[in-house]
């Protein structure tokens, strides 16, 4: 009997710790358009990743967005790039949480 | 007998809500980019779509309050308000448990159109609703232009 309240207090607790863990929403997924037409093998995929911690409403870096997109402008230097996917997701969590912007593409370098 | 009974009719209610909610779908997101039929070009259509489940707290609560006794489902309950403090911030849809899903979808376009030549991609965020699990889903179609004389 006690050997089956230890169990089940341990599976109840697998269960809780394994809902709790760290869940996300995803909001958005946005694409840019293909332009200019080129052969998709020259492209390489870049990526540029930037986040805001918010703590109840509060935060102190509001220009995340900026952020993500200046590293993706510098990931593609003398290039040009499309199909750009715009990712806006927020990693939930205990009494606070992470606002997420990531911005994919393919970098065609000119030359 | 009267036990039987109620068991019998909380079963036959929550299969009918399953079929009723199970082809319940939730678009939360819309967005077309420029279309492009000039030259002489076919326009083959191509749709990718990406899903993860996520699962809905509110909807285990309500559920809980059908399936168990008054004593459990309220246990119940308290355990999910407690679940509901890890998981808190703006949400669109239910919490899934991975991002990964969404990630490099230009390279899945880019398989479907190795010419490059996309236009009209449409990129869509919708859900799938069923009791409890959710399916969040990301909709890309578009369209790969084919040279005429291609096809020739």
């Amino acid at each position: 009997m006690n050997r089956m309240w230890v169990l089940k207090v341990i599976l109840l607790f697998g269960i809780f710790m394994s809902l709790a863990s760290c869940t996300h929403s995803v909001h958005i997924v946005n694409f840019s358009d293909f332009r200019p037409y080129r052969e998709a093998k020259t492209a390489v995929s870049i990526e540029a990743k930037s986040e805001q911690f918010v703590v109840l409403g509060f935060t102190d870096n509001t220009s995340y967005v900026n952020e993500a997109y200046q590293r993706l402008m510098q990931k593609c230097i003398d290039g040009q790039i499309s199909g750009i996917s715009t990712q806006y997701y927020t990693s939930l969590g205990f009494f606070s949480w992470t606002n997420h912007i990531v911005m994919q593409g393919l970098c065609h370098k000119v030359n | 007998m009267s036990k039987i009974i109620n068991k019998t009719l909380k079963i036959i209610f929550l299969y009918s809500t399953l079929m009723c909610l199970s082809s319940c779908a939730y678009l939360h997101h819309v967005q077309v980019g420029e279309i492009d039929s000039t030259g002489d070009n076919d326009l083959i259509p191509f749709e990718i779509k990406v899903s993860e489940f996520g699962i809905d707290l509110n909807d285990a609560k309500s559920t809980s309050k059908i399936l168990m006794n008054s004593k459990n489902s309220k246990q119940a309950d308290e355990i999910l308000t407690m679940l509901q403090y890890f998981q808190m911030g703006p949400k669109t849809g239910a919490p899934v448990f991975s991002v990964a899903y969404v990630n490099h979808l230009e390279n899945k376009i880019r398989e479907n159109c190795p010419s490059g030549r996309v236009t009209g991609i449409m990129s869509i965020r919708e859900a799938r609703q069923y009791p409890v699990i959710k399916g969040e889903i990301v909709k890309i179609k578009g369209y790969c232009l084919r040279s005429k004389k291609e096809k020739i």
